[in-house]
Protein backbone atom coordinates (compact mmCIF):
# COMPACT_ATOMS: atom_id res chain seq x y z
CA UNK A 1 0.00 0.00 0.00
CA UNK A 2 1.39 3.10 -1.10
CA UNK A 3 2.07 5.84 1.28
CA UNK A 4 0.61 8.31 -0.20
CA UNK A 5 -2.98 6.55 -0.65
CA UNK A 6 -2.88 5.58 2.94
CA UNK A 7 -2.81 9.54 3.57
CA UNK A 8 -5.44 10.16 1.46
CA UNK A 9 -7.59 7.00 3.33
CA UNK A 10 -6.50 8.56 6.67
CA UNK A 11 -7.55 12.18 5.75
CA UNK A 12 -11.06 10.98 4.60
CA UNK A 13 -11.87 9.26 7.11
CA UNK A 14 -10.94 11.55 9.78
CA UNK A 15 -13.16 13.88 7.82
CA UNK A 16 -9.87 16.43 7.09
CA UNK A 17 -10.72 17.00 3.39
CA UNK A 18 -12.70 19.54 1.67
CA UNK A 19 -15.91 18.98 -0.07
CA UNK A 20 -13.62 18.88 -3.98
CA UNK A 21 -11.14 16.76 -2.23
CA UNK A 22 -14.08 14.40 -1.08
CA UNK A 23 -15.98 13.87 -4.59
CA UNK A 24 -12.37 13.61 -6.46
CA UNK A 25 -11.56 10.72 -3.73
CA UNK A 26 -15.09 9.10 -4.05
CA UNK A 27 -15.26 9.43 -7.54
CA UNK A 28 -12.05 7.30 -7.96
CA UNK A 29 -13.33 4.84 -5.54
CA UNK A 30 -15.69 4.11 -7.56
CA UNK A 31 -14.00 3.80 -10.96
CA UNK A 32 -10.95 1.95 -9.93
CA UNK A 33 -11.05 -1.15 -8.47
CA UNK A 34 -7.26 -1.40 -7.40
CA UNK A 35 -8.01 2.13 -5.53
CA UNK A 36 -10.91 0.91 -3.63
CA UNK A 37 -9.62 -2.62 -2.83
CA UNK A 38 -6.51 -1.12 -1.41
CA UNK A 39 -8.90 1.43 0.62
CA UNK A 40 -11.09 -1.78 1.10
CA UNK A 41 -7.95 -3.43 2.85
CA UNK A 42 -7.03 0.20 4.72
CA UNK A 43 -10.28 0.35 6.10
CA UNK A 44 -9.96 -3.59 7.56
CA UNK A 45 -6.73 -2.84 8.67
CA UNK A 46 -7.75 0.16 10.47
CA UNK A 47 -11.03 -1.35 11.86
CA UNK A 48 -8.57 -4.24 13.14
CA UNK A 49 -6.35 -1.76 14.87
CA UNK A 50 -9.52 0.20 16.56
CA UNK A 51 -10.77 -3.41 17.88
CA UNK A 52 -7.04 -4.00 19.22
CA UNK A 53 -7.53 -0.48 20.82
CA UNK A 54 -10.62 -1.59 22.52
CA UNK A 55 -9.42 -4.79 23.86
CA UNK A 56 -7.03 -3.02 25.40
CA UNK A 57 -9.42 -1.10 27.56
CA UNK A 58 -11.14 -3.69 28.04
CA UNK A 59 -8.59 -5.45 29.66
CA UNK A 60 -7.79 -2.87 31.35
CA UNK A 61 -11.20 -2.48 33.11
CA UNK A 62 -11.38 -5.87 33.59
CA UNK A 63 -8.25 -5.91 35.96
CA UNK A 64 -9.29 -2.70 37.63
CA UNK A 65 -12.51 -2.16 37.42
CA UNK A 66 -13.49 -5.27 39.63
CA UNK A 67 -12.41 -3.40 42.38
CA UNK A 68 -13.45 -0.51 42.10
CA UNK A 69 -17.04 -1.82 41.29
CA UNK A 70 -17.56 -4.71 43.43
CA UNK A 71 -15.70 -3.65 46.82
CA UNK A 72 -16.31 0.22 47.00
CA UNK A 73 -19.52 0.73 46.60
CA UNK A 74 -20.25 -2.39 48.93
CA UNK A 75 -17.83 -1.32 51.33
CA UNK A 76 -20.04 1.57 52.70
CA UNK A 77 -22.94 -1.06 52.87
CA UNK A 78 -20.88 -3.62 54.80
CA UNK A 79 -20.38 -0.88 57.79
CA UNK A 80 -23.80 0.34 57.71
CA UNK A 81 -24.81 -3.70 57.95
CA UNK A 82 -22.37 -3.99 60.91
CA UNK A 83 -23.35 -0.78 62.01
CA UNK A 84 -27.06 -1.63 62.13
CA UNK A 85 -26.04 -5.76 64.03
CA UNK A 86 -24.85 -3.76 66.66
CA UNK A 87 -27.54 -1.40 67.37
CA UNK A 88 -29.75 -4.52 66.83
CA UNK A 89 -28.52 -6.24 69.44
CA UNK A 90 -28.09 -3.33 72.00
CA UNK A 91 -31.80 -2.79 71.04
CA UNK A 92 -32.70 -6.20 72.00
CA UNK A 93 -30.77 -6.08 74.76
CA UNK A 94 -32.29 -3.10 76.01
CA UNK A 95 -36.15 -4.34 75.24
CA UNK A 96 -35.46 -7.65 76.92
CA UNK A 97 -34.14 -5.70 80.25
CA UNK A 98 -37.01 -3.21 79.81
CA UNK A 99 -39.71 -5.42 79.02
CA UNK A 100 -38.67 -7.74 82.27
CA UNK A 101 -40.99 -6.86 84.97
CA UNK A 102 -42.54 -8.50 87.79
CA UNK A 103 -45.99 -9.79 87.51
CA UNK A 104 -46.86 -10.25 90.86
CA UNK A 105 -45.29 -10.29 94.58
CA UNK A 106 -46.01 -12.85 96.63
CA UNK A 107 -45.52 -12.25 100.33
CA UNK A 108 -46.15 -15.98 101.64
CA UNK A 109 -46.29 -14.97 105.13
CA UNK A 110 -49.78 -13.67 104.70
CA UNK A 111 -51.04 -16.18 102.62
CA UNK A 112 -50.20 -18.91 104.66
CA UNK A 113 -52.54 -21.39 105.83
CA UNK A 114 -52.46 -22.30 109.87
CA UNK A 115 -52.78 -25.93 108.51
CA UNK A 116 -49.24 -25.77 105.97
CA UNK A 117 -47.29 -23.91 108.31
CA UNK A 118 -45.70 -25.53 111.41
CA UNK A 119 -45.33 -29.02 111.38
CA UNK A 120 -42.97 -30.73 113.01
CA UNK A 121 -41.44 -34.25 113.79
CA UNK A 122 -39.51 -34.30 117.06
CA UNK A 123 -38.83 -31.87 119.79
CA UNK A 124 -35.05 -32.81 120.85
CA UNK A 125 -32.87 -31.39 123.49
CA UNK A 126 -32.95 -28.66 125.56
CA UNK A 127 -29.72 -27.66 124.63
CA UNK A 128 -28.19 -26.73 121.64
CA UNK A 129 -25.43 -24.86 120.03
CA UNK A 130 -25.20 -23.27 117.18
CA UNK A 131 -21.82 -22.07 115.31
CA UNK A 132 -22.32 -20.16 112.50
CA UNK A 133 -19.37 -19.42 110.52
CA UNK A 134 -19.97 -16.66 108.05
CA UNK A 135 -17.34 -17.07 105.19
CA UNK A 136 -18.99 -14.83 102.71
CA UNK A 137 -18.32 -11.04 103.86
CA UNK A 138 -17.72 -8.38 101.83
CA UNK A 139 -14.40 -7.86 103.82
CA UNK A 140 -12.08 -9.93 106.03
CA UNK A 141 -13.65 -7.87 109.10
CA UNK A 142 -16.55 -10.02 108.87
CA UNK A 143 -15.37 -13.32 109.41
CA UNK A 144 -16.04 -14.44 112.62
CA UNK A 145 -17.87 -17.00 114.57
CA UNK A 146 -21.28 -16.98 116.89
CA UNK A 147 -21.54 -19.59 118.99
CA UNK A 148 -24.90 -19.49 120.24
CA UNK A 149 -26.06 -21.78 123.09
CA UNK A 150 -29.64 -22.11 123.69
CA UNK A 151 -30.64 -23.43 127.19
CA UNK A 152 -33.75 -24.87 126.95
CA UNK A 153 -36.40 -24.85 125.38
CA UNK A 154 -40.11 -24.54 127.28
CA UNK A 155 -43.31 -26.60 126.50
CA UNK A 156 -41.69 -28.89 124.13
CA UNK A 157 -44.50 -31.42 123.00
CA UNK A 158 -43.77 -34.75 123.91
CA UNK A 159 -43.73 -37.74 121.64
CA UNK A 160 -44.50 -37.31 117.81
CA UNK A 161 -44.64 -39.31 115.13
CA UNK A 162 -45.07 -38.32 111.48
CA UNK A 163 -48.60 -38.82 111.02
CA UNK A 164 -48.60 -36.47 113.71
CA UNK A 165 -46.77 -33.66 112.29
CA UNK A 166 -50.55 -32.27 111.30
CA UNK A 167 -51.82 -32.86 114.40
CA UNK A 168 -48.95 -31.08 115.72
CA UNK A 169 -49.83 -28.00 113.92
CA UNK A 170 -52.98 -27.92 115.47
CA UNK A 171 -51.68 -28.44 119.07
CA UNK A 172 -50.76 -24.27 119.02
CA UNK A 173 -47.96 -25.61 121.19
CA UNK A 174 -46.13 -22.53 122.82
CA UNK A 175 -42.84 -21.99 122.03
CA UNK A 176 -41.10 -19.00 123.68
CA UNK A 177 -38.11 -17.57 123.10
CA UNK A 178 -35.31 -18.25 125.12
CA UNK A 179 -32.39 -16.70 127.10
CA UNK A 180 -29.66 -16.88 124.60
CA UNK A 181 -25.83 -16.61 125.77
CA UNK A 182 -23.88 -15.20 122.66
CA UNK A 183 -19.95 -15.85 122.38
CA UNK A 184 -18.48 -13.55 119.85
CA UNK A 185 -15.30 -15.02 118.65
CA UNK A 186 -13.93 -12.92 116.69
CA UNK A 187 -13.00 -8.83 117.10
CA UNK A 188 -15.80 -6.99 118.92
CA UNK A 189 -16.26 -4.67 115.72
CA UNK A 190 -17.55 -7.51 113.60
CA UNK A 191 -20.00 -7.77 116.74
CA UNK A 192 -22.10 -5.26 115.95
CA UNK A 193 -22.72 -6.27 112.05
CA UNK A 194 -22.54 -10.01 112.65
CA UNK A 195 -25.93 -11.71 112.22
CA UNK A 196 -27.69 -11.88 115.22
CA UNK A 197 -29.17 -15.23 115.54
CA UNK A 198 -32.96 -15.16 116.58
CA UNK A 199 -34.70 -17.74 118.33
CA UNK A 200 -38.39 -17.34 118.24
CA UNK A 201 -41.04 -19.17 119.64
CA UNK A 202 -43.33 -19.98 117.10
CA UNK A 203 -46.81 -20.52 117.48
CA UNK A 204 -49.20 -20.93 114.58
CA UNK A 205 -51.46 -18.92 115.24
CA UNK A 206 -48.58 -16.21 115.28
CA UNK A 207 -47.43 -16.29 112.21
CA UNK A 208 -46.07 -12.61 112.78
CA UNK A 209 -43.40 -14.27 114.58
CA UNK A 210 -41.85 -15.56 112.17
CA UNK A 211 -41.96 -12.31 110.21
CA UNK A 212 -39.89 -10.19 113.71
CA UNK A 213 -37.79 -12.95 112.40
CA UNK A 214 -36.92 -11.67 109.48
CA UNK A 215 -36.91 -8.17 110.63
CA UNK A 216 -34.46 -9.23 113.29
CA UNK A 217 -32.54 -10.86 110.65
CA UNK A 218 -32.24 -7.79 108.35
CA UNK A 219 -31.70 -5.63 111.01
CA UNK A 220 -28.98 -7.27 111.84
CA UNK A 221 -27.08 -6.53 108.42
CA UNK A 222 -24.61 -8.20 106.49
CA UNK A 223 -27.34 -11.02 106.01
CA UNK A 224 -26.55 -10.51 102.08
CA UNK A 225 -26.73 -14.37 102.12
CA UNK A 226 -29.62 -14.86 103.30
CA UNK A 227 -30.43 -17.58 105.29
CA UNK A 228 -33.47 -19.47 103.48
CA UNK A 229 -34.84 -20.79 106.83
CA UNK A 230 -35.75 -19.71 109.91
CA UNK A 231 -34.65 -20.05 113.39
CA UNK A 232 -36.77 -21.38 116.15
CA UNK A 233 -36.48 -22.05 119.53
CA UNK A 234 -38.31 -23.38 122.17
CA UNK A 235 -40.40 -26.42 121.55
CA UNK A 236 -38.40 -26.00 117.85
CA UNK A 237 -35.12 -26.42 119.35
CA UNK A 238 -34.82 -29.27 116.91
CA UNK A 239 -34.97 -27.40 114.26
CA UNK A 240 -32.46 -24.87 114.96
CA UNK A 241 -29.87 -27.46 115.42
CA UNK A 242 -30.19 -29.15 112.05
CA UNK A 243 -31.27 -26.49 109.96
CA UNK A 244 -28.38 -25.30 107.96
CA UNK A 245 -28.58 -22.39 105.16
CA UNK A 246 -28.09 -23.72 101.41
CA UNK A 247 -24.37 -24.50 100.56
CA UNK A 248 -24.26 -21.52 98.41
CA UNK A 249 -25.06 -19.11 100.79
CA UNK A 250 -21.73 -20.21 102.12
CA UNK A 251 -22.23 -20.38 105.71
CA UNK A 252 -21.76 -23.22 107.46
CA UNK A 253 -23.81 -24.39 110.67
CA UNK A 254 -22.49 -26.69 112.70
CA UNK A 255 -24.57 -28.23 115.37
CA UNK A 256 -23.44 -30.12 118.44
CA UNK A 257 -26.16 -31.78 118.57
CA UNK A 258 -25.27 -32.64 114.99
CA UNK A 259 -22.60 -32.43 113.80
CA UNK A 260 -22.51 -33.75 110.45
CA UNK A 261 -22.53 -30.94 107.79
CA UNK A 262 -23.56 -32.00 104.89
CA UNK A 263 -25.22 -30.55 101.75
CA UNK A 264 -29.01 -29.65 102.10
CA UNK A 265 -30.52 -32.09 100.08
CA UNK A 266 -28.06 -35.01 101.41
CA UNK A 267 -29.08 -33.78 105.10
CA UNK A 268 -32.82 -33.78 103.96
CA UNK A 269 -32.34 -37.33 102.83
CA UNK A 270 -30.55 -38.70 105.77
CA UNK A 271 -32.92 -37.15 107.91
CA UNK A 272 -36.11 -38.03 106.29
CA UNK A 273 -34.91 -41.60 105.82
CA UNK A 274 -33.41 -42.13 109.41
CA UNK A 275 -34.86 -40.75 111.78
CA UNK A 276 -38.03 -39.02 110.15
CA UNK A 277 -36.67 -35.37 111.37
CA UNK A 278 -38.36 -33.71 108.94
CA UNK A 279 -39.50 -30.72 109.04
CA UNK A 280 -41.82 -28.43 106.63
CA UNK A 281 -42.95 -25.34 106.89
CA UNK A 282 -43.94 -22.53 104.74
CA UNK A 283 -41.72 -19.68 104.46
CA UNK A 284 -43.02 -16.34 105.36
CA UNK A 285 -40.21 -14.46 105.65
CA UNK A 286 -39.03 -14.94 101.68
CA UNK A 287 -40.57 -12.56 99.16
CA UNK A 288 -41.64 -14.40 96.59
CA UNK A 289 -42.32 -12.75 92.77
CA UNK A 290 -43.43 -13.82 89.74
CA UNK A 291 -41.58 -12.85 86.82
CA UNK A 292 -41.58 -13.09 82.70
CA UNK A 293 -39.10 -12.93 80.58
CA UNK A 294 -39.67 -12.42 77.14
CA UNK A 295 -37.87 -14.77 75.56
CA UNK A 296 -39.68 -17.32 77.84
CA UNK A 297 -36.50 -18.12 80.08
CA UNK A 298 -37.61 -20.56 82.90
CA UNK A 299 -35.53 -20.36 85.94
CA UNK A 300 -34.90 -18.34 89.03
CA UNK A 301 -32.84 -16.27 90.84
CA UNK A 302 -32.88 -16.16 95.15
CA UNK A 303 -31.05 -13.34 96.72
CA UNK A 304 -31.32 -11.40 100.22
CA UNK A 305 -34.42 -13.44 100.76
CA UNK A 306 -36.06 -12.20 97.63
CA UNK A 307 -37.23 -14.97 95.27
CA UNK A 308 -37.79 -14.14 91.94
CA UNK A 309 -39.38 -16.84 89.51
CA UNK A 310 -39.37 -16.94 85.59
CA UNK A 311 -41.84 -19.26 83.56
CA UNK A 312 -44.93 -19.67 85.91
CA UNK A 313 -47.99 -18.02 86.47
CA UNK A 314 -48.11 -15.64 89.06
CA UNK A 315 -49.77 -17.19 92.21
CA UNK A 316 -49.24 -21.44 90.78
CA UNK A 317 -46.08 -21.67 93.28
CA UNK A 318 -45.96 -22.22 96.97
CA UNK A 319 -42.70 -22.05 99.06
CA UNK A 320 -41.85 -25.15 101.83
CA UNK A 321 -38.27 -25.45 103.73
CA UNK A 322 -37.73 -29.41 104.54
CA UNK A 323 -34.47 -28.83 107.44
CA UNK A 324 -33.92 -25.51 106.31
CA UNK A 325 -33.35 -26.20 102.29
CA UNK A 326 -35.97 -23.72 100.48
CA UNK A 327 -38.22 -25.85 98.09
CA UNK A 328 -40.49 -24.15 95.15
CA UNK A 329 -43.89 -26.39 94.81
CA UNK A 330 -45.75 -26.01 91.38
CA UNK A 331 -48.52 -28.31 90.64
CA UNK A 332 -47.29 -31.46 91.50
CA UNK A 333 -43.70 -30.25 91.04
CA UNK A 334 -41.42 -29.88 93.58
CA UNK A 335 -37.74 -27.63 92.63
CA UNK A 336 -34.65 -27.31 94.74
CA UNK A 337 -33.93 -23.56 95.48
CA UNK A 338 -30.31 -22.23 96.22
CA UNK A 339 -28.78 -19.33 96.65
CA UNK A 340 -28.06 -17.44 92.84
CA UNK A 341 -27.88 -14.17 92.20
CA UNK A 342 -28.07 -14.22 88.62
CA UNK A 343 -30.35 -16.88 87.13
CA UNK A 344 -30.18 -20.60 87.63
CA UNK A 345 -32.37 -22.99 85.68
CA UNK A 346 -35.27 -25.02 88.26
CA UNK A 347 -33.76 -28.14 89.57
CA UNK A 348 -36.34 -30.76 90.18
CA UNK A 349 -36.46 -32.65 93.14
CA UNK A 350 -36.95 -36.64 92.62
CA UNK A 351 -35.63 -37.84 96.07
CA UNK A 352 -39.69 -39.63 96.31
CA UNK A 353 -39.59 -39.41 100.54
CA UNK A 354 -39.04 -35.74 100.20
CA UNK A 355 -41.71 -35.38 97.17
CA UNK A 356 -44.12 -37.22 98.98
CA UNK A 357 -43.56 -34.88 102.47
CA UNK A 358 -43.96 -31.49 100.32
CA UNK A 359 -46.55 -32.88 98.62
CA UNK A 360 -48.78 -34.34 100.70
CA UNK A 361 -48.67 -31.29 102.53
CA UNK B 1 -4.53 0.73 41.10
CA UNK B 2 -5.10 3.97 43.05
CA UNK B 3 -8.63 5.43 43.23
CA UNK B 4 -8.83 8.94 41.94
CA UNK B 5 -11.15 11.24 43.91
CA UNK B 6 -14.40 11.88 42.35
CA UNK B 7 -13.61 13.83 38.88
CA UNK B 8 -16.82 16.15 37.40
CA UNK B 9 -18.14 15.63 33.99
CA UNK B 10 -15.72 18.30 32.37
CA UNK B 11 -12.79 16.87 34.74
CA UNK B 12 -13.38 13.59 33.34
CA UNK B 13 -13.74 14.79 29.81
CA UNK B 14 -10.22 16.19 29.64
CA UNK B 15 -8.59 13.70 31.90
CA UNK B 16 -9.63 11.25 28.87
CA UNK B 17 -8.70 13.70 26.24
CA UNK B 18 -5.02 13.29 27.66
CA UNK B 19 -5.68 9.73 27.67
CA UNK B 20 -5.93 9.08 31.35
CA UNK B 21 -7.35 5.62 32.19
CA UNK B 22 -8.28 6.25 35.62
CA UNK B 23 -11.21 8.52 34.43
CA UNK B 24 -12.61 4.85 31.87
CA UNK B 25 -12.93 3.52 35.26
CA UNK B 26 -14.28 6.14 36.86
CA UNK B 27 -17.17 6.34 33.87
CA UNK B 28 -17.56 2.42 34.67
CA UNK B 29 -17.80 2.83 38.00
CA UNK B 30 -20.40 5.88 37.89
CA UNK B 31 -23.17 4.19 35.36
CA UNK B 32 -22.53 0.33 37.02
CA UNK B 33 -25.77 0.25 39.37
CA UNK B 34 -27.61 2.05 36.88
CA UNK B 35 -26.75 -0.36 33.79
CA UNK B 36 -26.76 -2.85 36.11
CA UNK B 37 -30.22 -2.21 36.88
CA UNK B 38 -31.33 -1.82 33.37
CA UNK B 39 -30.21 -5.01 31.99
CA UNK B 40 -30.72 -7.27 35.07
CA UNK B 41 -34.08 -5.96 34.31
CA UNK B 42 -34.21 -7.15 30.78
CA UNK B 43 -33.57 -10.55 30.70
CA UNK B 44 -29.73 -10.62 31.05
CA UNK B 45 -27.09 -11.60 33.48
CA UNK B 46 -24.23 -10.36 35.34
CA UNK B 47 -21.58 -11.60 32.82
CA UNK B 48 -23.89 -9.41 30.06
CA UNK B 49 -23.38 -6.56 32.39
CA UNK B 50 -19.48 -6.11 32.64
CA UNK B 51 -19.59 -7.00 28.83
CA UNK B 52 -21.98 -4.31 27.45
CA UNK B 53 -20.56 -1.64 30.01
CA UNK B 54 -17.17 -2.32 29.43
CA UNK B 55 -18.14 -1.93 25.73
CA UNK B 56 -20.41 1.67 26.09
CA UNK B 57 -17.61 2.91 28.23
CA UNK B 58 -15.01 2.56 25.72
CA UNK B 59 -17.21 3.67 23.07
CA UNK B 60 -17.93 7.13 25.08
CA UNK B 61 -13.72 7.13 25.63
CA UNK B 62 -13.36 6.84 21.54
CA UNK B 63 -15.62 9.44 21.23
CA UNK B 64 -14.49 11.95 23.43
CA UNK B 65 -10.23 10.97 22.20
CA UNK B 66 -11.79 11.59 18.73
CA UNK B 67 -13.57 14.55 19.46
CA UNK B 68 -16.33 13.82 18.03
CA UNK B 69 -18.77 14.40 21.26
CA UNK B 70 -20.78 16.73 21.86
CA UNK B 71 -21.63 16.33 25.40
CA UNK B 72 -25.30 18.48 25.82
CA UNK B 73 -26.17 16.04 28.72
CA UNK B 74 -24.78 14.36 31.88
CA UNK B 75 -21.78 12.03 31.15
CA UNK B 76 -23.51 9.15 32.65
CA UNK B 77 -26.83 9.92 30.15
CA UNK B 78 -24.71 9.33 27.93
CA UNK B 79 -23.03 6.79 28.98
CA UNK B 80 -26.57 4.79 29.80
CA UNK B 81 -27.88 5.56 26.82
CA UNK B 82 -24.73 4.11 25.00
CA UNK B 83 -25.12 0.76 27.06
CA UNK B 84 -28.79 0.48 26.70
CA UNK B 85 -28.59 1.02 22.96
CA UNK B 86 -26.02 -1.63 22.62
CA UNK B 87 -27.81 -4.16 25.05
CA UNK B 88 -30.97 -3.41 22.92
CA UNK B 89 -28.78 -4.42 19.56
CA UNK B 90 -27.26 -7.64 21.91
CA UNK B 91 -31.00 -8.65 22.25
CA UNK B 92 -31.97 -8.15 19.03
CA UNK B 93 -29.06 -10.37 17.93
CA UNK B 94 -29.65 -13.36 20.11
CA UNK B 95 -33.37 -13.14 18.56
CA UNK B 96 -32.37 -13.16 15.38
CA UNK B 97 -29.62 -15.61 16.36
CA UNK B 98 -32.94 -17.93 17.48
CA UNK B 99 -35.07 -17.57 14.84
CA UNK B 100 -32.45 -18.24 12.35
CA UNK B 101 -31.46 -21.51 14.30
CA UNK B 102 -35.05 -22.40 14.40
CA UNK B 103 -34.99 -22.63 10.32
CA UNK B 104 -31.32 -24.57 10.20
CA UNK B 105 -29.87 -21.34 8.15
CA UNK B 106 -27.17 -20.64 10.61
CA UNK B 107 -24.37 -21.88 8.28
CA UNK B 108 -25.47 -19.69 5.24
CA UNK B 109 -25.44 -16.36 8.24
CA UNK B 110 -22.34 -17.35 9.62
CA UNK B 111 -20.41 -17.67 6.07
CA UNK B 112 -21.73 -14.03 4.91
CA UNK B 113 -22.26 -12.37 8.35
CA UNK B 114 -18.75 -13.52 10.03
CA UNK B 115 -16.45 -12.90 7.26
CA UNK B 116 -15.73 -9.67 8.42
CA UNK B 117 -15.17 -10.12 11.73
CA UNK B 118 -12.72 -12.87 11.06
CA UNK B 119 -10.66 -10.93 9.48
CA UNK B 120 -10.77 -7.97 12.04
CA UNK B 121 -9.99 -10.57 14.66
CA UNK B 122 -6.69 -11.93 12.42
CA UNK B 123 -5.78 -8.09 12.45
CA UNK B 124 -6.22 -8.11 16.08
CA UNK B 125 -4.01 -11.05 16.57
CA UNK B 126 -1.65 -9.73 14.00
CA UNK B 127 -1.41 -6.59 16.33
CA UNK B 128 0.03 -8.40 19.33
CA UNK B 129 3.17 -9.56 16.93
CA UNK B 130 4.05 -6.12 16.30
CA UNK B 131 6.77 -3.79 18.26
CA UNK B 132 5.17 -1.88 20.82
CA UNK B 133 5.83 1.20 19.18
CA UNK B 134 4.42 0.32 16.45
CA UNK B 135 1.29 -0.83 18.49
CA UNK B 136 1.22 2.04 20.38
CA UNK B 137 2.03 4.32 16.85
CA UNK B 138 -1.01 2.97 15.08
CA UNK B 139 -3.33 2.59 18.31
CA UNK B 140 -3.16 6.61 19.13
CA UNK B 141 -3.57 7.05 15.29
CA UNK B 142 -5.91 5.04 14.38
CA UNK B 143 -8.11 4.38 17.51
CA UNK B 144 -7.21 7.52 19.90
CA UNK B 145 -7.46 9.54 17.31
CA UNK B 146 -4.83 11.57 18.30
CA UNK B 147 -2.67 13.80 15.32
CA UNK B 148 0.90 13.12 14.49
CA UNK B 149 1.80 16.43 16.20
CA UNK B 150 0.45 14.83 19.63
CA UNK B 151 1.67 11.26 18.99
CA UNK B 152 5.39 12.73 18.47
CA UNK B 153 5.34 14.49 21.70
CA UNK B 154 3.80 11.55 23.69
CA UNK B 155 6.12 9.15 22.10
CA UNK B 156 8.63 11.55 22.08
CA UNK B 157 9.61 11.44 18.62
CA UNK B 158 11.63 15.02 17.53
CA UNK B 159 8.84 15.52 15.32
CA UNK B 160 5.34 14.83 13.68
CA UNK B 161 7.18 14.03 10.11
CA UNK B 162 9.19 11.30 11.99
CA UNK B 163 6.49 10.06 13.87
CA UNK B 164 4.54 10.24 10.10
CA UNK B 165 6.71 7.99 8.94
CA UNK B 166 7.14 6.08 11.45
CA UNK B 167 3.34 5.10 11.44
CA UNK B 168 3.75 4.53 7.59
CA UNK B 169 6.39 2.23 8.65
CA UNK B 170 4.56 0.06 11.25
CA UNK B 171 1.19 0.19 8.78
CA UNK B 172 3.11 -1.29 6.47
CA UNK B 173 4.51 -3.81 8.75
CA UNK B 174 0.63 -4.72 9.67
CA UNK B 175 -0.32 -5.28 6.52
CA UNK B 176 2.34 -7.67 5.35
CA UNK B 177 1.71 -9.42 8.32
CA UNK B 178 -1.86 -9.47 7.76
CA UNK B 179 -1.44 -10.59 4.04
CA UNK B 180 1.29 -13.47 4.95
CA UNK B 181 -1.76 -14.53 7.85
CA UNK B 182 -4.33 -14.46 5.78
CA UNK B 183 -3.33 -16.37 2.73
CA UNK B 184 -2.25 -18.74 5.13
CA UNK B 185 -5.40 -19.07 6.57
CA UNK B 186 -7.47 -18.85 2.99
CA UNK B 187 -4.34 -21.52 1.85
CA UNK B 188 -5.45 -24.14 4.86
CA UNK B 189 -9.11 -22.83 4.70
Amino acid sequence: MREEHIDLFDRYLKNLMNADEIAVFEKRLSEDSDFAAEFDQYRLLTEGIRAYGRDQLKNFLKENAGSLVVHKPIQPRRIMLMAASVVLVIGVIAIIKLSIKPLAENNLAIQSSPESTVPMTEIETTKDSVIIEDTKQETDQFRSIVSVEKEKAVDAPPDISDNQAKDLSEATSQYLEEDFDYKVLSDEKIRDTMIKPVMLAYNETENLLSNDANVNFQSAGKTQSSLPYNVYSGGNAPVTSKSKPSATAKKEVKSKANQSPASSDTMAKVQLTESKKALIEDISSINLQYWKSPINYSGYTYDKLTLKVFGFEPGTCKLYTVNGTLYLRHNEQVYLIETCKTSCAFILVKNPELLKLILSH
Amino acid sequence: MPVNKQLTDEQLVSAIQRGDQNALLQLYRDNFMAVRNHILKNNGKMEDVEDVLQDATIAVWEKIRNNSLQLNAKLSTFVFAVARNQWLKKLNKMSRMVQMNDIHTEKLTDNTDNLEVRDIHLVRQVMEHLGDKCRKILTLFYFDGLDMNSIAEELEYNSADTAKAKKHQCFKQLQELFLNRYNKHDFLG
